[in-house]
């Protein structure tokens, strides 16, 4: 097994809900904002750029572009957001982030702030992240009283607020995540306008992944070279993984995306039984397969936002497919007409599958619902919950046949225990 | 609804009066006092600038549970992927059994409330329960158990 990269991220002592969060908070070099104090907004962007940083919370954008896009803009009142929803089953690389550096995010988001000259920032929380909030907000509360909250001395006013949101997995959508904060129905809106144009009340807003914001210190402190020699071409910088399921040691690794889905599972203790699949991103990515275990996760082969969901080969694919469909079928928000019926029709695709004669049609019906989807629906809630179940069907044909024939044993095992 | 009650709940809400952004904060800070959503605060909350429907309607898409019955003791296991790979089920059922307990019904003698929830984001210690909002490691049921008894105490 190859070596353990080292970490830059995390592998720090947890530091929320310990007695030594005022040490950690005097011991901080904030080496970041000290070294952003002598640069120019173009010059904190163009360092963004060349270190090749795309977001970490899934769609992998590249941040100096977002946060040029908003410096840009007419309007001049303007805001910076961290998204720490993290609503995504098997998702919790943020939570352990913000549990070992919380002032990494909010080095960044000041750094942001004063880059796009926001006049406020929040940082929008899971709702069961409540150390978190009582850590950050604590240390907003030393930063405020030191006048700490600012890139340069003496600049204008900028203030960091804390929200921990209602648990509801569409709430992490950066334009549902904007309705949430302004206190209405955490409901997606259409894109244009972007969120740099208006996001939250209206303004251009630039709204990062908290382990982007963290890795946006890293690029700061440390530069933009030493990040973009980190991991493969178009690949740059350390990312967290977080790993669940049946491995060993379920926990978050941090690796550049040179790591194969082999050495993450290796480094999270190996696979508890025998490999028969994983979800890359989550329910929401993509299925890899025992022929995937050598591919590295990059963003081009779908790491996206680093969540690995491990199952072996006692598990059967209907149940796991069945878990998805639920989650996103009550998780979706119902807004939009493609969305809403898709969620219904695939829900029931699934709850009838013993009603049916054969597969090939209930994957056609799927995989019609998903393409529809892709070209119609408000956000991507609704497409990327469809597009793992057909790729299931596809993979493991004898898991669905079992079914058809009224004929399995692991589904009937679990729903006896359950009985 | 006891006459010290609606008190508390009129100070609460007059600190968001005339502020319609913060009606998902009042709503967690009524969550985190009383457990639930009493009866008697979305007629109070359009002291905010709402209408009564919004509120209805923002209430119900974050599924507020809008209750008299005070919860003492909130269970919530984690029924995601990760934790439903690791029995959740099979947890939810035994703690619903040892408490004579429905799923997502509060218990009117002991003000327990057991339900599923979606993810806790305490995937590394799956499967996760959380009791009174702290997260708890689901795999050590008899611990559980005794920090159940100990919240309805
Ligand atoms: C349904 C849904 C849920 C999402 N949840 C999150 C989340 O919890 N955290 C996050 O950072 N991004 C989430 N995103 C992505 C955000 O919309 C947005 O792209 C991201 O916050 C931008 O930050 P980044 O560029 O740093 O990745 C979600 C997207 C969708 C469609
Ligand atoms: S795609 Fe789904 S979640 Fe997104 S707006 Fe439409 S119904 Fe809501």
């Amino acid at each position: 097994m190859k070596p353990l990269p080292a970490s830059f991220l995390t592998g720090r002592p947890k530091i929320v809900g310990s007695p030594r969060l005022y040490d950690y908070y005097r011991s901080y070099p904030f080496s970041a904002l000290r070294k952003a104090r002598n640069m120019t907004a173009e010059g904190i962007v163009a360092e963004l750029l060349a270190s090749g940083l795309r977001g970490r919370g899934g769609a992998s954008f590249p941040v100096g572009l977002k946060w040029q896009s908003v410096m840009q803009q007419a309007e001049t009142v303007r805001y910076v957001v961290a998204n720490g929803e993290e609503g995504e089953p098997g998702t919790y690389k943020d939570r352990v982030l913000l549990e070992q550096n919380p002032l990494a995010v909010i080095e960044a988001l000041v750094i942001a702030g004063c880059t796009v000259k926001a006049e406020r920032g929040y940082i929008y929380l899971n709702q069961n992240y409540r150390a978190i909030e009582k850590a950050l907000l604590q240390l907003l509360q030393w930063l405020r009283e030191e006048g700490r909250l600012r890139c340069v001395e003496g600049a204008g006013a900028f203030d960091i607020q804390v929200r921990r949101g209602r648990q509801r997995y569409i709430s992490g959508e950066e334009t549902a995540l904007f309705r949430a904060l302004e206190g209405r129905r955490a409901e997606p809106t259409g894109r244009p306008p972007y969120p740099t144009e208006q996001g939250l009340w209206g303004k251009p807003t630039v709204i990062n992944n908290i382990e982007t914001l963290a890795s946006v210190s890293l690029i700061i402190e440390r530069g933009d070279s030493w990040f973009a020699a980190i991991g493969p071409e178009h690949n740059h910088g350390p990312k967290l993984f977080s790993l669940s399921g049946d491995v060993a040691r379920p926990d978050v690794i941090e690796a550049d995306m040179s790591a194969t889905l082999a050495d993450l599972i290796g480094w999270a203790g190996g696979t508890v039984g025998t490999f028969k699949g994983a979800f890359v991103s989550g329910p929401s990515g993509r299925l890899f397969l025992p022929r995937d275990l050598s591919l590295p996760l990059t963003i081009q082969n779908g790491c996206g936002n680093g969540t690995v969901i491990v199952f072996n080969d006692t598990r059967c694919a209907v149940d796991l497919a069945r878990q998805v469909t639920d989650f996103f079928h009550s998780e979706h928000c119902g807004q939009c007409l493609p969305g809403r019926e898709s969620m219904k029709q695939a829900k029931a695709l699934m709850d009838g599958l013993e009603n049916q004669a054969a597969l090939e049609p209930v994957l056609q019906h799927y995989q019609q619902l998903h393409a529809v989807l892709l070209n119609s629906s408000k956000c991507g809630l609704c497409s990327s919950g469809t597009g793992i179940v057909p790729a299931l069907m596809q993979a493991f044909p004898a898991d669905f046949a079992r079914h058809l024939r009224h004929d399995c044993p692991i589904c009937r095992a679990g729903a006896e225990v359950a009985a | 609804m006891e006459r010290e009650t609606i008190i508390t709940l009129e100070r609460m809400v007059a600190i968001h009066a005339g502020k319609p952004g913060e009606l998902l904060m009042l709503a967690e800070e009524l969550m985190d006092h009383f457990g639930t959503i009493p009866e008697a605060a979305p007629a109070l909350m359009q002291q905010l600038g709402l209408a009564a429907g919004e509120i209805q309607s923002i209430l119900s898409f974050y599924h507020y549970p809008v209750s008299n019955t005070p919860v003492r003791c909130r269970v919530e296991v984690c029924g995601a992927l990760s934790c439903h790979l690791k029995n959740s089920a099979d947890l939810l059922h035994a703690l619903c059994e040892t408490f004579s307990a429905e799923p997502g019904v509060i218990k009117a003698d002991s003000r327990l409330l057991i339900s599923r929830s979606e993810c806790l984001s305490h995937c590394d210690h799956a499967p996760t329960v959380s009791v009174n909002g702290e997260n708890c490691a689901g795999a050590d049921l008899p611990g559980l158990i005794a920090r159940i008894r100990e919240a309805l105490s």
